[in-house]
């Protein structure tokens, strides 16, 4: 009979330490995203998201039930003009905070499906390349500042 | 004595190097270092003294309206190029002039000019709604390609379309465009250029400074 017991913890613990090992570590902050007039379905949505493990992690894409489309894009500006230019993944190092904020890395939200104004709330899931989803609210504000 | 016989040649060379040189550089100055070095004035960005003259150019505005060289003419502008569908500098910049201009009292408010330089998506009336969304006293315009160019060139502003192939259907593209936010005098001549990275204070000071200095001429 106590072999029951033993052989679930057996089982158990095994299942116990993947577990912890897969849980999204990733902490997000100051999520928001930047309101848009009313015919404007493109949208940036902002972040930082930080890394308090010993590996990189590598965030491959963001879904939402408020974008068709979601990707990740970095304001250049060089010699007064702006560029905005693709980047596949994002790579957040150990033990170091990434910021996307205006200016520099953005998340490209694409084909708003309803409308969005100042306080509304709209899920994100982060899709990372080894370690789980992480799900996360974003606030929908005027500025980084509102 | 073969070295000396070269002498005058080695020397014609070097100088019509330094000639072209000195050209070369001359015509690819940035609008802003020719700014800077014909400033007089201390202030930075100020054309001084000779504002850019304007020829006449086409464009329609968010009420499809036409706005011509006319247009710039009786008051003061800034002019900052973008699109709509940019979802970073350009709502940046919007919010920021439009916070320069609530801090500066209405009599010497300039008039802020949006000019989509993506006429395929930017319609009249998606340009009306963009820009009311900032301040209903905003003007936004634009023209076809060849219209919108006519502007640009005069005033050295760059835009080019870039193929976005990551995009759903391979179609979509995005806008490189000159970040530079610039200033006319009410008789239509450029009279400063605000380059990046844009600051509230420093942009309305500077434009403060230019008016005062004009006026007092």
């Amino acid at each position: 009979m106590k072999k029951i017991p033993l052989l679930i913890n057996a089982l158990l613990i095994p299942f116990l330490a993947w577990s912890a090992h897969a849980q999204p570590i990733i902490t997000a902050e100051k999520i928001w995203i930047r309101e848009a007039p009313p015919t404007i379905d493109v949208l940036a949505a902002y972040m930082t998201l930080h890394n308090p493990t010993d590996q990189d992690i590598t965030l491959i894409c963001v879904k939402s039930p408020a974008f068709t489309d979601i990707m990740f894009h970095k304001t250049e500006i060089v010699n007064d003009i702006a560029k905005m230019r693709h980047a596949d993944e994002i790579i957040i190092p150990a033990h170091t905070s990434f910021d996307l904020a205006p200016g520099g890395f953005h998340m490209m939200l694409m084909g708003k499906k309803y409308q969005l104004k100042k306080g509304d709330e709209v899920e994100l899931t982060l899709i990372f390349k080894k370690i789980n989803n992480k799900k996360i609210i974003a606030t929908v504000k005027k500025s980084i500042t509102d | 004595m073969n070295f000396l016989s070269k002498k005058p040649v080695i020397i014609l060379i070097a100088l019509i190097s330094l000639i072209a040189g000195a050209l070369f550089s001359q015509k690819f100055k940035s609008p802003d270092t020719v700014a800077l070095t014909q400033s007089q004035t201390g202030i930075r960005g100020m054309l001084w003294p000779n504002p850019k003259t304007m020829t006449e150019f086409e464009l329609t505005d968010q009420d499809n309206q036409p706005f011509k060289l006319n247009n710039l003419k009786g008051q003061w502008s800034m002019m900052f190029f973008g699109y709509t569908h940019c979802p970073d500098v350009c709502p940046t910049t919007m919010a920021l002039l439009n916070s320069i201009v609530k801090e500066i009292p209405p009599e010497r408010q300039p008039e802020i000019i949006f000019v989509s330089v993506d006429p395929d998506r930017d319609t009249h009336e998606k340009l009306k709604d963009y820009i009311t969304y900032f301040n209903s006293d905003f003007k936004g315009i634009t023209g076809t390609e060849q219209n919108l160019a006519v502007l640009t060139k005069q005033l050295g502003i760059l835009t080019q379309k870039i193929p976005d192939q990551n995009s759903a259907d391979g179609s979509d593209y995005i806008m490189d465009h000159s970040a530079a936010i610039l200033l006319f005098n009410p008789n239509a001549k450029m009279i400063g250029i605000f380059s990046s990275p844009h600051d509230k204070a420093d942009i309305k000071n500077r434009y403060l400074a230019i008016r005062d200095f004009v006026e007092k001429q």
